[in-house]
């Protein structure tokens, strides 16, 4: 599912707490795609 | 994989977009899989404010189904807190923008299903119960709103 244009946060653990704490939605993308 | 610009902005405006991938340096691939208990991939999760997981979508999908699957994810968001009027905006949104998708049948069910928790409109179950006899009539929600006809 990986789209070119969308700015991918890459540090996850950080990324995740941001965003339960600033109260905002997260999509979570696990993939083995070639990057 | 295909850059659709679609996806690109309902991803943007809507989440923060976090990727992980099986080679990610160190083990954050590991902790957080087992975590979230994701045991394939592609996985995509959409989480709530709070951090909770809302939808699951496990395999890859053509772009119409993966974005009637976020703006599924959505609405059970907006239904799971409680904002009905919300929720059966996002579910017909799922419904009109995507009619030919996988989850279109199931927003089509709880659309009334919002109405009916947001207004108290019982006639909403009756009437979600019609619309599955011209459209989605062999799926599996069709089956679910049959109870409703004489509601």
């Amino acid at each position: 599912m990986a789209e070119e244009g969308i700015a991918w946060r890459r540090d996850a653990e950080r990324a995740l707490g941001e965003a339960k704490q600033n109260q905002k939605r997260a999509l979570v993308d696990f993939t083995a795609a070639p990057m | 994989m295909y850059p659709d610009e679609r996806v690109v902005r309902l991803v943007t405006f809507e989440f923060v977009p976090i990727r992980i991938h099986v080679r990610d340096a160190g083990d954050v691939y590991s902790r957080v899989s087992q975590q979230l208990n994701v045991q394939w991939t592609p996985t995509v999760l959409i989480l709530d404010e709070d951090g909770i997981e809302r939808h699951r979508v496990e395999g890859f999908l053509p772009v119409d189904d993966f974005l009637a699957q976020l703006k599924l994810g959505l609405a059970r968001i907006a239904f799971q807190r409680g904002a009905f009027d919300e929720a059966e905006r996002r579910f017909r949104q799922v419904v009109d923008e995507h009619p030919q998708s996988d989850p279109a049948p199931e927003a089509l069910y709880w659309i009334g299903v919002s109405r009916y928790k947001g207004q108290g409109d019982a006639s909403a179950l009756a009437e979600t119960a019609r619309a599955f006899s011209t459209r989605y009539t062999d799926s599996a929600w069709a089956k679910k709103a049959s109870v409703w006809r004489a509601a």
